[in-house]
């Protein structure tokens, strides 16, 4: 029986190999492309001066959209950071989704508001909206109480509300830097097809927050959140740098993405019965255009930077895993017209493939390699030194890809400017790849299988609120 | 075959090409992450001694520069400290004052700069795009002599963020009779923000107007930059503009975007005696132009365009009721409004928000 079956174990765990060197190649071409474009854009900051560039080009209006469901323990830091912003023309949105603690009357009292008349100017189908406020203190924050929908029900409800040409979607645990907004409608000055444009993402745990403004970068205390840390520079600084230099964006993230309104009301908005809506609606607009024949470009700025806070706990992380993995799968399930379609271009041959082969397929993969391995290493089918050999391949691979990103960071915005934290973050780059990657794998196929057995869910995500200095 | 090789794979040894190749790859990622994590603290270490050195220079020059500025040192005091090897960085130490000033204090920082511009004219064409762009941004900030000459020699520069740099300077009133060569590159930032590039165009200022005019009516020009300099003409609320713009809006058969910028330029620069022109494009099968038809009917109509502003508040696009309800309260109809939102209850909400609405908000 064992002699029947090992050919085939010793083929998969071929292909597990061939999937390794596939996927570190192809974040090696990634990470090398972000290199160059990260120094190019670093130099090109001193040669732009930004506020001239705003003053000159008119400002365009923006609209930023924050949907809320139980955010009463970030929603005030949250609209703090919002009304620090230096851009001279924009409006804030907060949508509060029928949240059931008292996120609509910390806003109220907080900020005065009053029933005040607005006129929907899109008409995407949302839960009814119970009414709609503006701020006595602040005319330029309003606030939508509707019923309970999703958050793409309440970014869709923003969007009718939303009259300017651009709008901006932030998550309502987010803190966004005072210049955030200036650097990423940069794009939309620059090139004019572009339709959308997305900023890097920072972990704020372990960082001091006062006044809406994060104070002081650390690390944060606990050891998963730190991990992410190094994953989110990874996947920013070295993949979404990357996907844009090589003109393949195809996630553009909820947490801090700007937008043309015309084209994302002429998409439909947000997919309700998505739970990637974000995914989902960077991948619609990249078919529609296509479709469409139009002219367009999606951007992303590295130095506009939103903070958000990451899951401490495996509780949470796994629900949020799981989310993203169904997400993600629904969303290429959606558009998988897409796959190899030369009709799309780029985003066809290689964005698209890659979610699919190395997101989607990805875990899978990775998942059963490991145990196959093990099986393999523990019959005694696989020599040792080669079981330790390959181990520590894949190992080595995973670290160069995050010290990689980690020398990005250095390269380009030094966020983390005390060196303990620097070595720490190296540290992490090594330690990862024991224990948290296969964490989260296992995260993800548990999604994949939530995703088949048909679960649709959010899940809840507990927020502490940011530390005060 | 594929077979062969997997059932190999399981069964290596230290002997096997496949191994030693393998563990040749284990030795190289080892190298190569160790390599990376020294270039990560190097890069810290050097970035720290950089921004040291650099902020002991700036430290030292900013209390020289003080005291030189207020008169009591003279420029010589300053120019001892900068070395032969910083003569880049302190241009640019200059660059960052200089260019938040004016008139008497702007020549005072140009002054202390001019030992040092031929160096920076020098760095303006060698280097990486970026440092070009940078350093002949510095140079048109210090230098007293009038530059375009270099300028527009820059203007064809192969990389587009140099070109950009240099219209951008260009774009003042001193250059305005540089206007028909600043229009003449606009092919060069097709893709750059139209709204980016009429605001700069408008910096030309009034002296430009005629090269303007020129280039709307020339239909040699593309559409879209006719639509640009229309739009820089709305800057500048040119009626002679407007008069022209009246003109070219009777032939049908103008592309969308040259429309769009014709009839802002129109509600910039026209009067009422215009009306006439926007009338058909009140019905024009595209929204937008029928929202910048409203719009400009509510700037330039009188009491009689209201009947034409109360029909476009029938409109099936929100967007044009709602450019309507602000026109019609821009030509203060209040009593009319309240009386619309009672007899269009569809529309009511959307008319309270415009008279809830400040006259600061743009309509």
């Amino acid at each position: 029986m064992m002699q029947a079956i090992l050919p085939l174990l010793a083929v998969f765990q071929l292909i597990v190999l061939l999937y390794f060197v596939a996927l570190n190649t192809y974040y090696l071409v990634t990470s090398l492309m972000a290199f160059r474009s990260l120094r190019r854009y670093t130099q090109q900051l001193n040669s732009v001066d930004i506020d001239d560039l705003i003053a000159t080009a008119g400002a365009p209006p923006i609209t930023i959209i924050v949907p809320a469901y139980n955010e009463a323990a970030t929603i005030l830091e949250a609209s703090r950071s919002l009304l620090t912003l230096r851009y001279p023309d924009y409006e804030i949105l907060i949508v509060n989704d029928g949240s059931t603690d008292t996120t609509l009357e910390v806003l109220k009292s907080t900020y005065r508001l009053q029933p005040a008349p607005r006129f929907p100017l899109a008409h995407l189908p949302t839960a009814p909206v119970r009414g709609v406020y503006q701020s006595q203190t602040h005319p330029h924050l309003w606030v939508i109480d509707k019923e309970n929908g999703r958050r793409a029900d309440a970014i869709n409800a923003g969007i009718n509300y939303c009259r300017t040409p651009l709008l901006c979607l932030v998550d309502a645990d987010g803190i966004i830097e005072p210049e955030a907004l200036m650097r990423i409608v940069r794009p939309f000055l620059e090139d004019a097809r572009t339709v959308a444009s997305g900023g890097i993402i920072r972990v704020v745990n372990g960082c001091r927050v006062q006044d809406g403004l994060v104070s002081e970068v650390r690390l944060p205390q606990r050891w998963l959140a730190r991990f992410q840390v190094v994953e989110y520079l990874r996947s920013f600084l070295a993949g979404r740098v990357g996907w844009d230099a090589l003109q393949i964006m195809l996630l553009i993230s909820g947490a801090f993405g700007l937008f043309r309104r015309d084209l994302v009301v002429a998409v439909g908005g947000l997919a309700h019965d998505s739970v990637g809506e974000d995914f989902e609606l960077t991948v619609r607009l990249h078919r529609y255009c296509r479709e469409q024949r139009l002219p367009y470009a999606v951007h992303f700025v590295p130095d506009p930077v939103a903070w958000t806070e990451v899951p401490e706990t495996r509780a949470l992380l796994s629900r949020q895993r799981d989310r993203w993995q169904r997400g993600l799968i629904d969303t290429l399930r959606r558009h998988r017209r897409l796959l190899l379609n030369p009709r799309y271009g780029r985003i066809g041959l290689i964005a698209y493939p890659y979610f699919f082969f190395f997101e989607m397929l990805g875990p899978i993969i990775e998942f059963f390699g490991y145990i196959v391995f093990f099986f393999l290493l523990i019959t005694g089918y696989l020599s040792t030194a080669s079981a330790v050999l390959f181990l520590w391949i894949a190992v080595l691979m995973g670290s160069v890809l995050s010290v990689a990103a980690v020398g990005l960071e250095e390269l380009s915005f030094r966020r983390y400017t005390r060196l303990q934290d620097l070595l720490f973050l190296l540290v992490l780059s090594l330690l990862e790849n024991f224990g948290y990657r296969q964490l989260i794998t296992f995260y993800r196929i548990r999604g994949t299988i939530s995703y088949l057995r048909g679960q649709t869910g959010w899940g809840s995500m507990e927020r502490k609120g940011f530390q005060k200095s | 075959m594929i077979r062969t090789f997997a059932q190999e794979l399981l069964e290596l040894t230290f002997g096997d090409r496949l191994f030693q190749a393998a563990l040749i790859a284990f030795y190289v990622l080892i190298g190569l992450t160790g390599l990376m994590i020294i270039a990560a603290v190097l890069l810290r270490w050097r970035n720290d001694q950089q921004q040291a050195r650099r902020q002991r220079c700036e430290a030292r020059w900013k209390a020289r520069l003080q005291e030189v500025l207020l008169g009591t040192q003279r420029p010589e005091m300053l120019w001892a400290t900068v070395a032969p090897n910083e003569v880049l960085q302190f241009c640019s130490f200059l660059y960052r004052f200089a260019r938040r000033v004016k008139g008497v204090e702007l020549a005072q920082f140009r002054m202390l700069a001019r030992p040092y511009l031929p160096q920076l004219r020098r760095a303006v064409h060698r280097g990486s795009p970026e440092a070009r762009a940078y350093y002949l941004q510095i140079l048109a900030v210090l230098s007293e002599e009038n530059l375009s000459e270099v300028l527009l020699h820059a203007l064809d520069d192969p990389a587009p963020l140099v070109a950009l740099v240099a219209f951008r300077r260009l774009a003042q009133p001193e250059n305005a009779p540089l206007a028909p060569q600043l229009i003449g590159r606009l092919h060069r930032f097709k893709q750059i923000s139209p709204a980016l590039l009429a605001s700069l165009l408008s910096r030309l200022g009034f002296e430009a107007l005629p090269a303007l005019r020129q280039a709307l009516g020339d239909v040699q020009h593309p559409a879209w930059v006719r639509a640009i300099i229309a739009q820089t003409l709305s800057l500048l609320n040119d009626p002679q503009g407007a008069f022209l713009a009246a003109q070219m809006l009777q032939n049908p058969n103008l592309p969308d975007e040259l429309v769009l910028a014709l009839l802002t330029l129109v509600a910039h620069g026209g009067t009422a005696a215009y009306t006439v022109v926007l009338l058909p494009y009140l019905h024009h099968p595209n929204e937008a132009v029928r929202l910048e038809a409203v719009r400009a009917l509510g700037t330039i109509g009188d009491a009689t365009s209201q009947t034409l502003l109360v029909k476009a508040l029938e409109d099936t696009s929100s967007w044009v009721a709602l450019a309507a309800a602000r026109a019609l309260k821009q030509q203060r109809a209040f009593a009319l409004l309240a009386e619309l939102a009672e007899r269009y209850p569809q529309r009511r909400m959307l008319i309270e928000q415009v008279l809830q609405e400040s006259f600061s908000e743009k309509p």
